[in-house]
């Protein structure tokens, strides 16, 4: 299945680390200008900074401190190194499997709140800067997993973590990944076929069932594929889900 | 429509002996944990499955009569209370685990089922199912999943949304969807994270898959005792700021401690104004490293005394007090009211006293036990509520603390949600602009002015006349 927009409207991008998953597009709204410290509170584990920043920037900002976000170093693990080195947007725009999700989570897990944009130039903030919240709707955490549609983040809450707390990450490398990849989850009781079936792995992660292939996969009986040009097999309640996001926050489709 | 007319209109989609409408009935449903708004509902409805469920929701929306989800009734923001009347639409009997699939390390359980019995059903199998309410004994997976809930291992193991998988739930339309599947994330917006969290408003949740966490190899847990309840929260910063992320970091004040040590003969050493109630776990190493670390941290802030545990059963009684303090609270006076704020965890030693401060000028008794590794208060205030003008002061102090806990970059609610309670401090911490951005995330799904009225938004349609009638009618 095929997918990820059409060459109108514009496509949100930060450093690009990751247009190869998205179709072609031809015109483009850097969010690189929203960069910039906002606020880093070691004590707290929490930082606030523009989406635009670079991820590479935000960890050496946040390693003076002894502190991280959960990634691996793209020089060593390529495409499973997630939104490292793109930008802190990206990162969650994508939500991409990572090396440490088994024991960190996702991308999605580390928003605490977050000012976003919609289309048409409006922006509202959601969350805060507290670990825990129930106060309304998440708005924070739509964006996530949106590819950069339908609500652009301007400037995020994320918790940070400390670097000698790091467990072993559990990924196997077989292969230099060369991005970008066709990345793969799948549920535990059908890793060891996908992983078997699956032609070109360069690398696995056992502990989350996450498969990084140069070659497209089959699909999961149950789970998903991302791949380059926007290659997407979601289950069906993806389709629905995104569909009532953007008919709600883009429904003019001007970003793609 | 009357309430005969319900109760006759809904026996046609459901057996009788599952709809109670008796006066006594209707009383003991017209709140929930909070219990200073109230408002009965015409009838109380069981469904024992998703399609009877989808039946009542159809038949309310067809007759538009308003109705509200509740699960075990432990909500504290009066989320689960009839604003408007109409239906209780009550998980009670929707109580099955349906499917245990340990090698894909998820189970699949009706929305009434309690959290607890969740981590009893897979216990024998080394997992857990790892958000735990103190509630969590009653408490149901679609209360947890309604209020996101955390419990005193979140800060570890995180709240409900990331150990939710898929949900069945009815939409506001009265349409079945199954969202989710056993494999998180994906491409796509994350919708599943929003529907969690937003307290029973945008559908009503009949079944979940969830996902379970193996137990740890090694449980740690150290009790410390301090002289003041700065050296107590001044430790907690400095645990979080050495990098040590402990599996729970609570926090009980003086005031908790006189009544469990009434209540359960917990022993408080002399001259202790705060206890700290930290666990560390993982593999034996890391545990153990962990946890001495912490131990050096509390014996250089000052712990008068540490405690920790050598085995299950001493485990088991280190938490007495954090576990039973909030029931234990009933010795101190006739009524207490829980609050729920949350702050950057920094900003403990500033708040805490700020909440002492509020107490006395407002002439309120005040113990806190909360959860102290999240940031998360829970200030409790305990009265007479027959006492002239009480109930006004008890609300004066909350707002008092909630705003504080905005102005230091908190959140009004950490657990609890919104509810009705709180539904007038969301402009306090959000613009127009921002609730205006919630109005759309809730127009993402089918909208219905019956379904669940009054909750979380402020100023949705009729419901500042019914405020009137319910707020304060605990009088």
């Amino acid at each position: 299945m095929a997918g990820g927009g059409t060459l109108s409207g514009r496509r949100l991008r930060g450093l690009g680390t990751k247009q190869g998953f998205l179709a072609p597009a031809v015109a483009f709204e850097s969010t690189l200008g929203e960069g910039g410290l906002i606020d880093f509170s070691p004590a707290d584990q929490v930082v606030e900074v523009g989406a635009g920043m670079p991820i590479s920037e935000l960890q050496a900002l946040l390693g003076a401190e002894g502190q991280c976000l959960p990634l691996l170093d793209p020089a060593e693990w390529g495409a499973a190194a997630a939104g490292y080195p793109g930008t802190v947007g990206g990162l969650l725009a994508c939500n991409l499997p990572h090396g440490y999700m088994a024991s960190c989570g996702m991308p999605r897990d580390w928003v605490l709140g977050a000012t976003l944009r919609r289309p048409d130039g409006t922006e509202a903030k959601s969350g805060s800067r507290a670990v825990k919240s129930v106060a309304g709707y998440d708005a924070h955490k739509l964006g996530v997993g949106a590819w950069g549609r339908g609500l652009m983040y301007v400037r995020v809450i994320l918790r940070t973590y400390p670097t000698k707390g790091l467990p072993a990450m559990s990924i196997v490398q077989s292969a230099p990944i060369q991005a970008p990849v066709f990345i793969q989850r799948c549920l535990r009781s059908d890793f060891d076929s996908m992983l078997r079936q699956t032609p070109g792995v360069v690398a696995h992660d056992p502990q989350t069932q996450v498969i990084w292939s140069q070659e497209r996969p089959a699909t999961p009986p149950e789970g998903w594929v991302i791949g380059p040009g926007g290659y997407r097999a979601r289950p069906a309640w993806m389709d629905e889900a995104e569909a009532a996001f953007l008919s709600t926050f883009d429904p003019e489709g001007d970003w793609i | 429509m009357g309430e005969s007319d319900i109760f006759a209109g809904l026996a046609s989609v459901l057996p009788p002996e599952r709809i109670l409408g008796s006066e006594a009935a209707r009383r003991v449903y017209a709140h929930d944990a909070y219990t200073v708004d109230r408002s009965a509902p015409d009838v109380i409805v069981l469904p024992e499955t998703t399609e009877e469920a989808q039946s009542v929701i159809r038949w309310c929306l067809a007759h538009q009569v308003p109705f509200t989800p509740r699960g075990a009734g432990t909500g504290l923001s009066g989320g689960a209370m009839a604003a408007k009347g109409g239906v209780i639409l009550s998980t009670k009997r929707l109580n099955r685990i349906l499917q245990i699939d340990i090698p894909n390390r998820r189970l699949h359980a009706q929305a009434g089922v309690a959290n607890l019995k969740l981590s009893q059903a897979v216990a024998a199998e080394g997992f857990h199912f790892a958000p735990d309410p103190s509630s969590q004994s009653v408490s149901t997976l679609g209360g947890n999943i309604a209020e996101n809930s955390g419990g005193p291992h979140t800060l570890k193991y995180g709240v409900t949304a990331p150990h939710i998988l898929a949900m069945t739930w009815i939409d506001n339309a009265g349409e079945v969807r199954t969202w989710g599947t056993g494999v998180e994330g994906g491409p796509g917006p994350d919708l599943l994270s929003v529907l969690v969290g937003s307290e029973g408003t945008l559908g009503f949740v009949t079944e979940a898959w969830v996902k379970l966490t193996p137990l740890p190899a090694r449980v740690e847990t150290l009790l410390a005792s301090f002289p003041s309840v700065v050296a107590a929260t001044e430790t907690v910063a400095e645990i979080i700021a050495a990098g040590v992320i402990p599996a729970a970091l609570e926090m009980m004040d003086r005031n908790i401690l006189v009544a469990v040590q009434a209540a359960f003969g917990l022993e408080v050493p002399a001259g202790t104004e705060a206890m700290l109630l930290v666990e560390c776990d993982g593999s034996p190493a890391a545990a153990q490293a962990e946890i001495e670390e912490v131990y050096a941290i509390c014996q250089r802030f000052g712990a008068i005394e540490l405690k920790l545990a050598a085995n299950e059963a001493e485990r088991k009684h280190l938490w007495t007090a954090r576990k039973k303090g909030v029931g234990a609270m009933g010795r101190l006076a006739p009524t207490v009211v829980t609050h729920d704020g949350v702050i950057p965890r920094s900003k403990l030693p500033e708040m805490l006293t700020f909440v002492y401060e509020v107490a006395e000028a407002e002439r309120l008794g005040v113990a806190n036990i909360f959860h102290a590794g999240d940031g998360n208060l829970h200030p409790c205030f305990y009265f007479d509520d027959r006492e002239p003008g009480v109930v006004e002061r008890v609300v004066r102090a909350g707002e008092r603390i909630l705003t504080k806990c905005i102005e230091l970059g908190g959140s009004v609610s950490g657990e609890h949600g919104i509810g009705v309670e709180k539904v007038d401090f969301m402009p306090l911490m959000f613009s127009e602009a921002d609730l205006a951005l919630q109005g759309d995330v809730k127009r993402m799904f089918p909208i219905s002015e019956f379904a669940n009225p009054c909750k979380v938004l402020p100023n949705l349609k009729g419901c500042v006349e019914h405020q009137r009638r319910w707020r304060g009618a605990a009088h």
